[in-house]
C-alpha cells in the first residue's frame, strides 16, 4: 500500500515546518515536500509606516537574526534617503560592519555548537535523547563551554554596539546613532572580563581542526549524505573575494561557470523571479534567464565559499584552501559541508572583528551623512543564512508604500526540498518500517541549511513545523510529532 | 546589563512587553530597579537561552520571573527549581530547568533557583498590562518585600 509521511516540527532549526512525504503502491518514495504554512504578513504589516522606522519595525520578523534585518532595512533605507553605500562616513560604516560580522560570528557559533553538533558527535543514528547539547555537555565539556563562550562574545558585542542583545537600534538613515568609546573596546581586547577576540580566533581555528578530523573520520557521510547538484548565489567583493556586508551579486551552476556576473545589488529585480505552490508559503526564487526548472541557487556559507575567489583574511584563506583541495576548481555540492564552510566563515568573522576593534576610527564622531530623497530603496547582504535583499517603495510623504523581502531561508528553499528527497529516495528505499533514526536523517539534511522559519515567512506569530506519511489513495497512515 | 549594588543574586524576567501581560516579567524587574534593594544583577530576556547557563554559574542564588496562564488561578506563585534535561526543539523556548540542568553539567555548580508566575490574562499584539495583571503584579511585589525575599 502506498503512504504519505509528516514529520513535525522539525527539531534544531529556527522556527518552525513540516515534513510530508508520499509514497507509491509499492512503498517507494513518490513525492517529498517541506511545508512552511503559516502566515506570510510582514510585507504588508509595514506599508503605512514612515521609511524611516522600517530599520526597527523589521528586525522584528525575528529573534534569531534581527541584526541582519535591521541592516538590510537600513542599507535599503539609506538609498531611499538617496545615499550609496560608499558614500556613508568611514567610522559609521565600520560599526555597522562590527555590528554585522557580530552576528554572523554568534549565529554560526549558535548553529554549530548548540544545533548541529549533536549530528556529528552522536550520529544519524542515535536515540532523540541523546540529541541535544545536554548530551554534547557530558561528552565534551569543553566543546559545550567554548560554544556558550563564543556566542556570548558576538551577543556582547552587539549589545555594547545596539544597546540589545535582540531588536537593538544602531543604525539610523544616512548612518548611525552612536560611537563606539575606549572602554567598549578595550572590554572585547584585553581578555580580562571576557575571553578576548584573540581567544575567540584560536578557538574557531580549534573547531576548525575539530571538524577536519571529523571528515577524515566519516568522510562518505559528509561528501555524500543528502548531495546533489545545484546553483550557488553569493555576494562578492569588487576583487571576487568573499563579501557579507556589500557587494555584487554573483552566482554559479553546479560545474563551477558563471550563471551571474557580478551585477549591482539594487538591480536584483532584473535577475530574480519568485515562483510560488500551493503547499507552502514559502516562495521559489530563481533567476529569470534560466528559469524556475534550472535557475534555483543555494545561499549561505557553502554557496558563499563556492563562488568567491578567495577569503580576505589570512587564516580563513587559508582554510578556504585546505577545503577546497580535495575538490579542484569544481564547486562543492554535498549538504554536509555547509557545517564546515560555516566554520571557516566563523574564523573569518573573527578576523574581521579583531581588525575592526582595532581600528581607531570605530571610535570616530562623524556618524551621519545626507542625501536627496529617492522613491526606491534596496539593500543586499549575506545574512548567517544566505543573500538577504529588502526592498522599500515610499510616497512623497515618506510613508513605506511598497515592501517585498527575500530572505535567506527562501533562497534555500527548493535546495532543502532537494534535500530531503535525496535522503528519503537513497536512505528509505529499502526499509519497510519508518523509525525515529530515518526521520532524523531528513531533519539533519534539512538543519545543515540552518533555516529560519520565522523570517522566511515573516511571520508574526509562532509557527509549529511536522513529518505525516500518506498512501497512494492521499489517505493519512503516519505521523510524527515533536513537541 | 542592569545591576543593583554589589552582585549578589541574579534575577531572569522573561517576557515581551509588545504583547500585553506577557510584560509582566519585565515589569516586576523595572520595580525592583526602581527599589532601592541592593545586591541584585538584573537582566531582561524574550526567553532563555543556553548561554545563562553559563551566567547562572557565577551566582549562588537565582530567581527568574515569567508571565504565568491564566489556568494556576492564584495571583503568582513560586516554586523551586529542580536541574532538568527536557530540551525542545528549537532554541526558542527553552525552561528554566533546562538552563540549570546545563549549568550542573556544563560548570559543575549549582546555584539555588526560584521560579515566580505572575498571572496575566491578555496576550495580543498591545503595550501595557492589564488592570487585572496590574493588581497581580502589586501582590507578587508587596509578598516579595513584605516577606524580605528580595533584601
Amino acid at each position: 500500500m502506498s503512504k504519505k509521511i509528516t514529520i513535525a516540527p522539525i527539531t534544531r532549526v529556527e522556527g518552525h515546518g513540516k515534513v510530508t512525504i508520499h509514497l507509491d503502491e509499492a512503498g517507494q518514495v513518490q513525492e517529498s515536500r517541506l511545508h512552511i504554512v503559516e502566515f506570510r504578513g510582514f510585507e504588508r504589516f509595514i506599508q503605512g509606516y514612515p521609511y524611516w522606522e522600517v530599520p526597527l519595525l523589521v528586525q522584528r520578523l525575528c529573534g534569531i537574526c534581527p541584526v541582519s534585518h535591521h541592516l538590510a532595512a537600513a542599507k535599503a533605507i539609506d538609498r531611499l534617503h538617496g545615499l550609496e553605500p560608499e558614500q556613508l562616513s568611514a567610522t559609521s560604516t565600520k560599526l555597522r560592519r562590527l555590528l554585522h560580522y557580530g552576528q554572523i560570528f554568534q549565529s554560526h557559533a549558535l548553529h554549530f555548537f548548540y544545533l548541529a553538533s549533536p549530528d556529528l558527535l552522536f550520529g544519524l543514528d542515535a536515540p532523540a535523547g541523546q540529541r541535544n547539547i545536554a548530551a554534547v555537555a557530558i561528552k565534551d565539556k569543553e566543546l559545550a563551554r567554548r560554544g556558550i563562550l563564543m556566542r556570548k562574545f558576538g551577543q556582547q558585542l552587539i549589545e555594547a554596539l545596539a544597546g540589545k542583545r535582540i531588536h537593538g537600534n544602531l543604525a539610523i538613515p544616512g548612518g548611525v546613532y552612536k560611537t563606539f568609546d575606549p572602554e567598549e573596546r578595550s572590554y572585547f581586547l584585553n581578555g580580562k572580563e571576557i575571553p578576548s577576540i584573540y581567544t575567540m580566533i584560536e578557538w574557531a581555528q580549534a573547531t576548525l581542526t575539530f571538524i577536519k578530523d571529523y571528515h577524515l573520520q566519516n568522510q562518505s557521510f559528509l561528501d555524500q549524505f543528502a548531495a546533489y547538484p545545484s546553483g550557488h548565489l553569493g555576494l562578492v567583493n569588487e576583487a571576487g573575494g568573499l563579501e557579507l556586508y556589500h557587494g555584487r551579486l554573483r552566482a554559479i551552476d553546479a560545474r563551477g561557470k558563471r550563471t551571474l556576473a557580478d551585477v549591482f545589488d539594487a538591480d536584483y529585480e532584473k535577475y530574480f523571479a519568485e515562483g510560488v505552490e500551493s503547499w507552502t508559503y514559502l516562495k521559489f526564487p530563481y533567476l529569470r534567464h534560466l528559469g524556475r526548472e534550472k535557475g534555483w541557487n543555494r545561499v549561505g556559507p557553502l554557496a558563499r565559499l563556492n563562488v568567491a575567489d578567495f577569503i580576505p583574511t589570512p587564516l580563513a584563506e587559508l582554510e578556504r584552501q585546505t577545503f577546497f583541495a580535495e575538490a579542484g576548481h569544481l564547486p562543492k555540492n554535498a549538504t554536509m559541508h555547509y557545517h564546515w564552510a560555516r566554520l571557516i566563515e566563523m574564523l573569518h568573522c573573527a578576523e574581521i572583528i579583531r581588525d575592526l576593534l582595532e581600528d581607531d576610527e570605530i571610535m570616530g564622531s562623524d556618524l551621519l551623512r545626507e542625501g536627496e530623497r529617492r522613491p526606491v530603496g534596496v539593500g543586499v547582504l549575506e545574512a548567517p543564512r544566505g543573500t538577504l535583499i529588502h526592498h522599500y517603495e515610499a510616497d512623497e510623504k515618506g510613508m513605506v508604500t511598497r515592501a517585498n523581502l527575500i530572505v535567506s531561508t527562501t533562497h534555500n528553499n527548493e535546495a532543502m526540498n532537494r534535500a530531503v528527497h535525496s535522503v528519503v529516495t537513497e536512505h528509505w528505499a529499502s526499509r519497510e518500517k519508518i523509525t525515529e533514526p530515518m526521520l532524523n536523517q531528513v531533519e539533519i539534511a534539512i538543519r545543515a541549511y540552518d533555516p529560519c522559519l520565522s523570517c522566511a515567512t515573516h511571520a508574526l506569530g509562532q509557527m509549529p513545523l511536522h513529518l505525516s506519511v500518506f498512501d497512494h489513495q492521499n489517505k493519512l497512515i503516519d505521523e510524527y510529532y515533536r513537541d | 546589563m542592569n545591576t543593583t549594588g554589589t552582585k549578589l543574586r541574579l534575577m531572569l524576567a522573561i517576557g515581551n512587553t509588545g504583547r500585553k501581560d506577557d510584560g509582566l516579567g519585565w515589569a516586576f524587574a523595572q520595580k525592583l530597579e526602581q527599589s532601592q534593594v541592593d545586591g541584585w544583577q538584573v537582566e531582561y530576556r524574550y526567553q532563555l537561552q543556553i548561554e545563562d547557563a553559563e551566567l547562572m554559574s557565577h551566582f549562588t542564588e537565582v530567581l527568574i520571573v515569567d508571565a504565568a496562564k491564566q489556568e494556576h488561578q492564584a495571583p503568582f506563585f513560586i516554586e523551586p527549581c529542580q536541574a532538568g534535561k527536557d530540551i525542545t526543539f528549537s532554541t526558542h523556548a527553552l525552561s528554566p530547568s533546562t538552563i540549570l540542568g546545563l549549568c550542573v553539567d556544563i560548570y559543575g555548580t549549582q546555584p539555588v533557583v526560584q521560579c515566580l508566575g505572575i498571572t496575566g490574562y491578555e496576550w495580543q499584539l498591545e503595550s501595557g498590562l492589564s488592570p487585572e495583571a496590574e493588581a497581580n503584579l502589586r501582590l507578587a511585589w508587596n509578598h516579595f518585600t513584605r516577606n524580605q525575599i528580595l533584601n
